[in-house]
């Protein structure tokens, strides 16, 4: 077996963990919160690590003068201006506020504005991708849906609008149907995956 | 090792026998040579000691036996008609040995009784049927005729007559039958035939004869072979007292059978001797002067009446008469005389051929050269080849009477095939008068094939090369040259070197048509790899350009319209079950309440979820709550801090940091996280991040919080459903009574809705994007100071939701008749077809 | 708040948000290098950002401080996250990464048992015990006519269970050679698959909600930068 020091090790303060979920004794609660404590802070190192692995590979496209560089440089210029001020003034000082509030915020929020554009041209050329019971049945339950959300010029159809309206009956019936379904089958996705990383079968630690 | 020693490996297949084994009893090969380098059983070897030399002239050698040296002597007499050694057929007296034989030592020098006399005989059988083993198979079993014969031959009286010479009664007294000696027609060879070792002890014996008058006797000390019988150049044992006329004379009676004394005796025909053999033969028969053989001719007829039919035995080499020791040439002669004197009983038709063809005069005597395989029948390995037609299924011819026939000149030879060169230059070279007659092969019989292992000791037969090749020569006839029209004539060039047109063949395969539309389909990927595709520049406004540019138009156009006009006409929506349990939550919160929240949405949607938690929170800051604010996501710190200012300032309730509310900052880890600060809250985020780092937990109100169910509401505000998902699983659990309240967008309610709307009441309130905001705000408009932004949003984002809708179902329209347009098409097409 | 009472820097990162909303925006028309300069922009910000958070809220609360100004036991304990720490940072190197897979093996132990528990004890058990309790007419606590709470707990329990049996990838080899699952759990997956659609189709909503929520609040900012600026002249 590859790896077995970084198996033993998952395998091992795993099932501590898990068994502080089922067994609750104040042993284990104190044991489980401190290997918990430990793990948020490796999580908290991990941020670093993912912003110094971006900073070596702008590093390398400028050092290397590959095609598109100069953006590099707007994204290393960007990132050492933000750690420089949030540094300084702390992660709710004003200027890192403002620093997020007037970049970070208007640029996401544009994108997710632009995505409204394209999931509307999406849901229209929905059918003529493919056509079928089941895309029928999802193209009808969007419109049911957005119809419903709002008032059609101010005038709410009572057979679509409201609490017993056939929005909120698709929202409460049959999507809550399929919601828990699919939550169950994630759930039971999420237990058996993580069975076979405590039994040491998957190692998506490199091992 | 240990069973080595105990078993001899044979030398032709190599399998292992018992050590007590002369002959293997797989293959029948010889597992001792002939030789006297084989050992002998010790008990043997004092005999053999004793005898080990070849017997020398009677008259001086002592060390030979007296009756060795006799026959000796009467065959160096005997190059004529054998002549009467009377002195030496003397048998000795009775109850003595003679001295020949008490040299032979232990059993030999006891007075030699009636019954004694037939011990050698039943020696000789035992040997043989050893010989013979779990087969059947016989072998010329020369050393066992060697070991044990000389041991156990008791010299009768000169009167007395053993009774397994007296014929048919030896049988009865020994106890076992006396087989029959091989046939004479069957023992006769020819001359070229002869194999080597044969060959070889012809020469020593002719050596050794030559030498008895010089070489003074010596014990014979190599073991294996006793010295009478093969050593002619170590020494001669002591020739017998007795002299040789009263050994020869009960041999002689043997043969002739009552024949009056003096008769000649023939002695069986001896082949070619030394001098008749090429060079080459000679060489051969050098080593065997220092390792001498019995001569053939006694083994064979000892064994002859022990053995039966010969199964698998080359045939035995024909003895010249010439290669007849003298002894026993004279041993003969003597008992021919003695035979004649009327002292012999012997009944002429019990005695073996054996002894009864040892009475016939041979060829040799008469001048006349025998060939190979022509000798008397008694002194040949008929037997031997008897048992090798038996093996190959042959008629087995039956036997004659040694007597009656003629030794018949039978080219029997243990080569099958052409002649080999030595051979055929010496019948070559032998002038035609004195060429032996060729051998006829007699009716009935068909020539013996050889034993595999005796053909693969076959030399190659190079008259069969040289016949093969001149076959080839005399097939091809030249054609062109001054030599056309001959045969035979050798080609200028050889014939890889001729030209010859190469055949042709048919370069045509044969495909079928698919296989010839793969080939070209192949062919022409192939062809196309490596040719660029030219690259088609597509229209610069396509219908998804123009779709898309519709759709941004609609929508900006509706919202900036509305944005422009401020309006707000259209109502909110009715407030929801959920929203009024949310609502229904937050008022039963006590005053200066702690709750936590938790901002974990991104920054994308700060637009909606502002809409959707204004009114909540207003309404919470209302209700006077103290704010704890944790985020899952790096990027929820600053969201959580904008938040609070924002409600803030909107509601005017002037919230400042660490008095209304604490920024506990970031919990990475995701789910560990979570539940990590649901255990403990105070280890994980034991300082808020303002500038101070104030440690909030040791100041109100959240000293009295020590877990997670101590606070007053939880509620988190998150876009995406795992990260909701995860806070129900993680948290609710710790909460106890603690109500936990979603604030989530329109894209996580459908998988948040479960929890809400379950039995176990995990999550107690929810508000859901901008309709949820703007249900709130709806249902709470007395409590709230000013509109929220969801109002604000409310008529923009209900004529834009509208215009969505007619987009959206004007594309599935046209995606509707254009697919029926098209399977129309399709349909009368088909119809059409 | 209007423009004229905003303050300087405020101002300036009014400006500075509405000029990157335009970049962002000008994708519609296609992709070009102001809004590929936006974007590594927000890309540098959110990164630079991200590692001042976590030091704040984790590194320096957690693990500096205790070594520095804790007491004995304080720096005991926080020498193994320190010393996993250290290991995890080698995973920034790709000759090195290796090193570093200890303290990645230990993240992961840990989070899969949470990730277990939290399933087990937050999901599978209370949604098991809800859809169990749709036909309890007792425990439904709803003011709605028992007929109907038991139609709609039934029309749930059904969705839920053939949902479920969508997610049943268990086949058998036919006789054909074509692996299919069993007739009856087709069928059950055929129904399961209209609830999932319905499902899928209230989340299409949903988002699309959401997006338009925020091009409507970009808009209303847009304008409301613009709008100023028109009448306040």
């Amino acid at each position: 077996m590859k790896a077995p020091v970084s198996t033993a090790i998952a395998i091992a303060f795993g099932l501590i963990v898990l068994l502080g979920y089922f067994i609750p004794l104040p042993l284990f609660n104190a044991l489980r919160d401190i290997l918990l404590e430990w793990a948020i802070v490796l999580a908290g190192v991990a941020v670093f690590v993912g912003v110094a692995n971006l900073f070596l590979v702008h590093g390398r496209k400028i050092s290397r003068s590959q095609p598109g560089s100069g953006y590099s440089y707007v994204v290393i210029i960007a990132m050492l201006a933000t750690i420089i001020v949030a540094a300084l003034f702390g992660p709710t000082g004003y200027w890192s506020l403002w620093l997020f509030k007037n970049i970070q915020v208007p640029v996401e929020t544009s994108l997710i504005g632009v995505l409204a554009i394209i999931l509307v041209y999406a849901a229209a050329r929905l059918l003529r991708r493919k056509l079928n019971l089941f895309s029928i049945i999802f193209f009808a339950t969007v419109l049911v849906v957005l119809l419903g959300s709002v008032p059609l010029l101010g005038i709410e159809i009572p057979g679509l609008h409201g609490e017993f309206g056939l929005r909120s009956l698709l929202i409460q019936l049959p999507a809550v149907a399929g919601a828990r379904g699919i939550l169950l089958g994630v759930a039971l996705g999420a237990l058996a995956a993580g069975i076979r990383v405590l039994m040491g079968v998957d190692r998506p630690y490199g091992g | 090792m240990a069973a080595d020693m105990a078993e001899l490996r044979c030398p032709m297949c190599g399998k292992a026998n018992p050590e007590e084994l002369d002959v293997c009893q797989f293959c029948q090969a010889r597992l001792k040579p002939v030789l006297p380098s084989a050992p002998i059983p010790e008990d043997e070897q004092a005999a053999v000691e004793g005898s080990s030399r070849l017997p020398e002239p009677a008259a001086q050698d002592d060390s030979l036996s007296d009756w060795l040296n006799f026959l000796r002597d009467s065959g160096a007499e005997s190059e004529g008609p054998p002549a009467e050694s009377g002195g030496e057929d003397q048998p000795p007296p009775a109850g003595e040995l003679p001295q020949w034989l008490e040299r032979t030592g232990g059993e030999a020098s006891e007075p030699v009784g009636e019954g004694d006399s037939q011990d050698w005989l039943d020696s000789l059988r035992k040997r043989g049927e050893e010989i013979t083993g779990p087969l059947g198979q016989e072998t010329v079993p020369e050393e066992s005729m060697d070991e044990d014969w000389p041991a156990s031959v008791k010299l009768p009286d000169q009167d007395y007559v053993p009774e397994w010479l007296a014929g048919a009664s030896l049988g009865d007294q020994a106890g076992e039958p006396l087989a029959e000696p091989p046939s004479e027609e069957e023992s006769s060879l020819e001359s070229d035939d002869e194999p080597d070792w044969l060959q070889k002890i012809r020469l020593r014996q002719r050596d050794e004869t030559e030498e008895s008058q010089s070489v003074e006797s010596a014990p014979a000390e190599e073991p294996g072979m006793p010295d009478w019988l093969g050593e002619p150049a170590s020494g001669v044992p002591a020739a017998p007292d007795e002299p040789a006329e009263s050994v020869s004379d009960w041999l002689a009676d043997l043969r002739s059978g009552g024949a009056p004394v003096g008769e000649e005796v023939e002695l069986p025909e001896a082949p070619a001797t030394g001098e008749e053999l090429p060079a080459a033969e000679q060489e051969l028969e050098q080593p065997l002067e220092e390792t001498p053989a019995p001569p053939p001719e006694i083994l064979e007829e000892a064994a002859a009446p022990v053995l039966g039919a010969a199964e698998e035995i080359p045939t035995a080499p024909q003895i010249s008469d010439e290669e007849i020791p003298d002894w026993l040439a004279g041993l003969v002669a003597g008992k021919a005389a003695a035979a004649a004197a009327g002292s012999v009983e012997a009944d002429a038709e019990s005695l073996p051929d054996w002894l009864a063809d040892l009475d016939k005069p041979s060829d040799a005597d008469s001048g006349v050269i025998v060939p190979f395989g022509e000798e008397e029948p008694g002194l040949t390995f008929d037997w031997l080849q008897e048992q090798v037609r038996a093996d190959q299924g042959l008629a087995v011819p039956p036997p004659e009477s040694s007597e009656a026939e003629e030794v018949q000149a039978e080219k029997i030879t243990p080569f099958v095939g052409d002649l080999s060169d030595f051979l055929e230059e010496e019948y070559l070279s032998t002038p035609e008068g004195e060429r032996p007659p060729a051998a006829q092969p007699e009716e009935g019989l068909t020539p013996a094939e050889l034993p595999n292992w005796l053909e693969a000791m076959r030399p190659l037969d190079a008259a069969a090369m040289s016949a093969a090749v001149l076959d080839e020569g005399e097939s091809q006839i030249e054609s062109s040259g001054p030599l056309a029209g001959l045969r035979g004539i050798l080609p200028a060039e050889p014939d890889v070197a001729r030209l010859k047109k190469p055949p042709t063949y048919a370069m045509r395969l044969q495909v079928s048509e698919s296989q010839q539309a793969n080939a070209n389909l192949l062919d022409e990927l192939v062809k196309t790899e490596g040719q660029p595709r030219a690259v088609r520049m597509g229209a610069a406004i396509t219908s998804q350009h123009v779709w898309r540019l519709i759709i941004f138009v609609v929508l900006i156009g509706v919202i900036i319209w509305k944005a422009l006009t401020g309006s707000q006409e259209v109502a909110l929506p009715q407030p929801l079950p959920e929203i009024l349990d949310t609502g229904s939550v937050i008022g039963a919160l006590p005053s200066n309440s702690v709750v936590l929240l938790a901002v974990d949405y991104e920054p994308g949607f700060s637009g909606e979820m502002k809409a959707t938690s204004a009114a909540v929170i207003d309404h919470l800051m209302l209700k006077g709550a103290y704010f704890a604010l944790v985020s899952t996501s790096p990027a929820g710190v600053g969201l959580a801090e904008q938040l609070i200012q924002d409600a803030s300032a909107l509601g005017g309730h002037q919230y400042q940091v660490i008095d209304r509310y604490a920024n506990l900052g970031y919990i990475p880890g995701g789910p560990m996280g979570v539940v990590g600060f649901a255990n403990a809250p105070r280890k994980m985020t034991p300082f808020a991040l303002d500038v101070d780092s104030t440690a909030v937990w040791s100041r109100e109100p959240l000293q009295r919080v020590t877990r997670l169910a101590d606070f007053d509401l939880v509620a988190v505000l998150t876009e995406d459903a795992d990260t909701a998902r995860v806070w129900i699983e993680q948290v609710q659990p710790a909460l106890d009574s603690t109500p936990l309240v979603m604030l989530l967008s329109a894209q996580a309610e459908p998988m948040v809705r479960p929890y809400y709307q379950s039995s176990s009441n995990q999550v107690q309130g929810m508000v859901a994007g901008l309709l949820g905001g703007g249900s709130y705000e709806s249902a709470h408009q007395d409590l709230l100071a000013g509109d929220g932004p969801a109002r604000r949003y409310w008529d923009a984002f209900s004529l834009s939701m509208l215009a969505a809708v007619i987009l959206i179902a004007l594309g599935g329209l046209v995606s509707l008749l254009t697919q029926a347009l098209a399977s129309r098409d399709t349909s009368e097409g088909e119809k059409k077809s | 708040m209007s423009l004229a009472e905003m303050s300087l820097p405020d101002l300036i990162g009014t400006l500075v948000g509405f000029a990157l909303t335009l970049m962002v925006f000008s994708y519609a028309i296609g992709d070009n290098a102001l809004f590929r300069i936006t974007i590594h922009v927000f890309i540098g910000v959110a990164a630079g950002y991200a590692a001042v958070v976590a030091w704040y809220s984790v590194v320096q609360p957690l693990l500096i401080v205790p070594l520095v100004s804790g007491t004995q036991s304080e720096r005991l304990y926080a020498l193994f996250p320190l010393l996993l720490s250290a290991l995890l940072l080698f995973k920034a190197s790709p000759r090195l990464s290796r090193i570093g897979n200890p303290a990645l093996a230990y993240m992961v132990g840990v989070g899969v048992a949470a990730i277990i528990g939290g399933a087990v004890i937050g999901t599978i058990f209370p949604q098991a015990l809800a859809s169990m309790d749709l036909l309890d007419l007792d425990a439904a606590g709803s003011d709605r006519p028992l007929p109907l709470q038991f139609l709609q707990g039934l029309f749930i329990l059904v969705g839920t269970l053939t949902t479920l049996a969508y997610f049943h990838f268990g086949a058998r080899q036919k006789p054909d050679g074509q692996p299919r699952r069993p007739e009856w759990i087709e069928f059950l997956a055929k129904i399961g698959q209209i609830f999932i659609a319905i499902t899928l189709g209230v989340v299409f909503a949903g988002v699309v909600t959401a997006s338009l929520a925020a091009l409507i609040e970009r808009i209303f900012f847009i304008v409301n930068f613009v709008l100023p600026l028109f009448t306040a002249s």
